[in-house]
């Protein structure tokens, strides 16, 4: 990475400048003043374009790190030996090519969908990413709606009882929830919920028994409401409860704790004093006014704590056999299965970026101060 | 008989082992119609004071003595039954107009609300009832602000908008705590005339609050002299103003610009 | 005097008086930590104390470890009890033995890469801030760049490329971890660089250079060990998940995230998983227990920096 370093700088060093070109090309198309909300969504996709591709730098940049000859690592021990074979295998992968033509082609690749194959099961990442993705998307959004509504409510009591016993049992139990390894809590759990008081239903996302619905959208509980299979919906449901509230448990500490002083924040704006002058119900001044302001910081955290999620999936599908990213990524950890491992980061690393630029999205229209002029 | 009238209020607040008095057996009126100016620096309790009479003090104060609103004590006044009175009879305009509002409800919901939950009218009423009270604050377009957000308009704009918000529901008493610090000078005058004159049409007691004994010495019908929670002087404007009996009162009128003011 | 803040009080008196003091007044230090104070909390004592153990234990761990923590010579997979306080794993390997002794790399190690990292960044951040232009573009984007994937992700995927091992991890760690310092140590530099005791220091002819050292760092460390703090426990985690994924230290090395992983197949076994997950849960409370204590001990401004979402 040392090397990498200087590399990964000059390319992205362009990034604000590129940016703000970005804002100013539209505005040449469109003379009179761009409205500000579509200025503001156009620098966020560049902003979000020139992050993807430095996260296609970064990952090309650690392929090519590997101390170990990928080479090697394809043909075997016997044929590595053989120098003319290395060869013709090296010419074939074009790895006798300068980097920044290897670069280039990875990069067109990518652009081709090709992530290259697994060197485990020889089968293309992109393929198996497909079909697992669903999967941890239905965990993500279970974990991510608990965690949110759950955080921002905990949060929020926290605030209002600022140094009472309420309070500081909630930042005590917040400070564990985020001290905890998720994987470590997913193993308890199952074996308390499941194996002990046998109050979930077992592993995977649906009994084996039950056929997964017709596949829509991947998602087993939205597929199989839309196919009318309210078994199935049930079941699937069932399934998704326990990994969704391990998953949320990390996130739910970090944004009790930043709503918490957000929301203390914004307590001391004279715009609360001035709503409780008016003689306001203390639920309007609560959540008209103190949690309205609140939610703004707190939105842009929410791509934060989903970025957290992510990575508690990794580690915990392998627990909850969730056949989803995360297990991918585990057997390709595990397995040392480097194009997997590449795949996975960089998928993740889009989705991450995207969810950021939709929650970037999300306060330009709730903040009027960005949405109108 | 004076709307308000403030006998021996003390007010402490204890912070973990400390206790600091900040009001020490303040006594005046407001009156119906007359602005009652309060004078003194910062952390002569003269914010307090109006804060007070709201049920606004602090967390962990401790109030004592009498406030009395038109027959009714509001020291010790529970505070549901203090909230009835707040935004309807009694009301407040703050310091800083562009931190008073919301940055994210439209002016029109903000000076409407408490409109809506205190007499219960529809939104559309209440609407038109803001947009015909923005006229009267002298608000241009009233029936394009009320769709605006806070940040679309100027400072000045903004304390005429809290004006507003304030007189909507016909209060009797209005506290305006330093309305015009916050703004440019230019503007200054025209909000002092704006509250004159809100409060001669409407027979409103104002209690101005302020550290700028130019600004009362114009416009205020009483002044109260304040200094460490105490109050060290009070009468008409003129006497105080021609015969200052305390000390601190004649330092204040001394660093006036000029003696044009003090005529 | 304002009335919306709710420090009553003193009626804003304090804030007339901040404004008038002295701006030439050298090395203000408004951000000085107070150990000990924040360390009375209740939070921060109790973190103290766990950590105290943590740290008995991992110097004392040969002397605490009844028996070998590689050799498999007990029945496997035997319930805690009288001869095995905590069991034995799918080797036979006392679990007790090898929790002990995996507190002597997990510590030292996790000190070890947050402390590294913590200098990368702020040198790299202060380098940001007191340079700017293109200097503060390469480094601040490269930052970007890493705050662009989640940080066990980006971990996982240097480790991976790097190959598995304790020293892969931690240079894995440390790449991952700097940018959070560079971010708060270039905001504060550049708040300090633009100060007035700053400004009054080059008028005197003293050089911004010689400003930046004598004036800002003091101000500057006060946050970052307070980062730095919250961080150990984060870079404990981010070691635990690495081992979970056997991207960690190589076997038969007792380690606590690849016990966890042992133990997951293991649900018989419960003992594999839960001791190691509660050492880990334990350390990293004790951490973010003192460092979440340290930071109230800052002032408001400064906490924010540091930020409620040290992740």
């Amino acid at each position: 990475m040392a090397e990498a370093a200087p590399e990964a700088a000059t390319t992205t060093e362009a990034t604000p400048a590129s940016g703000t070109t970005a804002g100013d090309a539209a505005q040449r198309i469109e003379p009179p003043k761009l409205h500000p909300l579509l200025r503001f969504i156009l620098i966020r996709i560049g902003i979000s374009l020139l992050l993807i591709w430095g996260v296609t730098i970064v990952t090309f940049l650690l392929t090519n790190l590997v101390p170990t000859d990928p080479v090697a690592a394809i043909l075997g021990d016997r044929a590595a030996a053989d120098p003319e074979i290395v060869a013709q295998t090296r010419e074939r992968l074009g790895l006798d090519q300068p980097l920044i033509v290897q670069y280039f082609t990875y990069l067109s690749n990518l652009l081709h969908g090709d992530l290259g194959v697994s060197n485990q099961t020889r089968t293309p990442v992109l393929d198996s990413i497909g079909q697992v993705f669903p999967a941890s998307i239905e965990l993500g959004i279970g974990a991510i709606l608990i965690s949110v509504i759950l955080g921002l409510l905990l949060g929020l009591l926290s605030a209002l009882k600022q140094n009472t016993i309420v309070d500081h049992a909630i930042r005590t139990l917040s400070l564990i929830g985020i001290s905890a390894p998720t994987f470590w809590i997913a193993t308890v759990a199952y074996f308390v919920f499941f194996f002990k008081l046998r109050v979930v239903p077992g592993a995977g996302r649906l009994d084996p028994w039950i056929t997964p619905p017709p596949k829509v959208t991947g998602l087993y509980t939205l597929d199989s409401l839309l196919a009318g299979q309210m078994a199935t919906f049930t079941n699937a449901f069932g399934h998704l409860i326990l990994p969704s509230c391990v998953l949320a448990l990390f996130t739910i500490g970090l944004l009790t704790r930043f709503s918490r002083s957000s929301v203390l924040d914004i307590i001391k704006f004279d715009y609360v004093t001035a709503a409780k002058a008016k003689g306001l119900p203390t639920g309007t001044v609560v959540f008209k006014y103190i949690f309205r302001g609140a939610l703004v910081p707190i939105i842009t955290v929410v791509g934060l704590a989903f970025g957290s999620l992510l990575s508690g999936a990794v580690l915990t599908e392998t627990v909850f056999a969730w056949n989803g990213l995360g297990q991918y990524a585990y057997r390709g950890a595990t397995t040392l299965d480097l194009p997997v491992i590449m795949g996975v980061g960089l998928v993740i690393g889009i989705v991450y970026i995207i969810v950021n630029f939709i929650v970037d999205l999300i306060y330009g229209f709730v903040d009027p101060r960005v949405r109108v002029r | 008989m004076s709307m308000i009238s403030i006998r021996d209020l003390n007010l402490s607040v204890t912070t973990g082992k400390e206790t600091s008095h900040i009001l020490r057996d303040v006594s005046f009126d407001l009156d119906a119609g007359r602005i009652t100016g309060v004078a003194g620096a910062s952390g002569s309790g003269k914010t307090q004071t109006g804060l007070a009479i709201m049920g606004l003090s602090p967390a962990g104060a401790q109030l004592s003595g009498s406030i009395d609103f038109d027959g009714v004590e509001l020291v010790g006044m529970p505070a549901k039954a203090h909230n009835r009175l707040r935004g309807a009879q009694l009301s407040m305009v703050f310091q800083d107009p562009a931190s008073a509002f919301h940055p994210m409800l439209t002016v029109g919901d903000q000076i409407t609300d408490h409109l809506r939950h205190h007499q219960k009218v529809s939104k559309k009423q209440a609407l038109a009832k803001a947009v015909d009270i923005l006229g009267r604050t002298r608000v241009p377009h009233p029936d394009e602000a009320v769709r605006k957000y806070p940040h679309q308009f100027s400072g000045g704009q903004l304390q005429r908008i809290a004006f507003a918000s304030a007189i909507i529901c016909d209060p009797k008493v209005l506290i305006a705590d330093e309305p015009t610090t916050a703004l440019d000078v230019t503007v200054q005058a025209g909000i002092l005339r704006l509250l004159r004159e809100l409060c001669d049409d409407l027979d409103l007691a104002v209690l101005l609050v302020t550290h700028d004994f130019g600004v009362l010495s114009s416009v205020a019908d009483s002044i109260v002299v304040m200094k460490n929670g105490v109050v060290v002087e009070t009468g008409d404007r003129e006497t105080v103003i021609t015969a200052p009996k305390h000390e601190y009162t004649r330092s204040l009128i001394e660093s006036l610009p000029g003696a044009e003011v003090a005529s | 005097m304002s009335i919306g803040t709710p420090k009553y009080s003193a009626e804003g008196s304090t804030g007339a008086e901040a404004a008038t003091r002295d701006p030439l007044t050298p090395g203000v230090k408004r951000w000085q930590l107070r150990f000990p104070r924040s360390l009375r909390t209740p939070l921060g004592f109790v973190g103290a104390a766990i950590l105290l153990i943590w740290l008995i234990v991992a110097v004392f761990a040969p002397l605490i470890a009844p028996f070998d923590p590689l050799a498999q010579d007990f029945p496997r997979l035997a319930a805690p009890g009288s001869e095995n306080l905590l069991g034995t794993d799918t080797l036979g390997r006392d679990v007790f033995s090898r929790i002990v002794v995996a507190a002597r790399t997990t510590l030292p190690a996790a000190v070890f890469v947050v402390i590294c990292s913590a200098v990368l960044g702020s040198v790299l951040g202060a380098i940001a801030g007191y340079f700017g232009r293109a200097v503060d573009e390469i480094i601040m984007r490269i930052a970007d760049l890493v705050f662009a994937f989640p940080t066990i992700i980006l971990a996982m995927v240097i480790a991976a490329a790097l190959g598995p091992g304790l020293k892969n991890a931690i240079i894995a760690i440390l790449l991952v971890s700097w940018p959070s310092y560079a971010r708060v140590t270039r905001s504060l530099v550049m708040t300090a660089r633009s100060s007035e005791y700053v400004i009054a220091g080059r008028l005197l002819g003293f050089s911004a250079g010689r400003s930046l050292v004598r004036e800002i760092a003091p101000n500057v460390i006060s946050p970052v060990v307070v980062l730095a703090t919250l961080d150990v426990g984060s870079a404990i985690l981010t070691m635990a998940g690495l081992s979970f994924l056997s991207l960690g230290a190589v076997p038969p090395t007792p380690d606590w995230g690849a016990m966890i992983s042992e133990g997951v197949s293991q649900f018989a076994a419960w003992w594999i998983a839960f001791f190691p997950g509660l050492c880990i849960l334990t350390i990293v409370m004790a951490f973010n227990f003192i460092g979440d204590s340290l930071r109230d001990t800052l002032d408001p401004h400064t906490a924010q920096e540091v930020g409620e979402t040290t992740s």
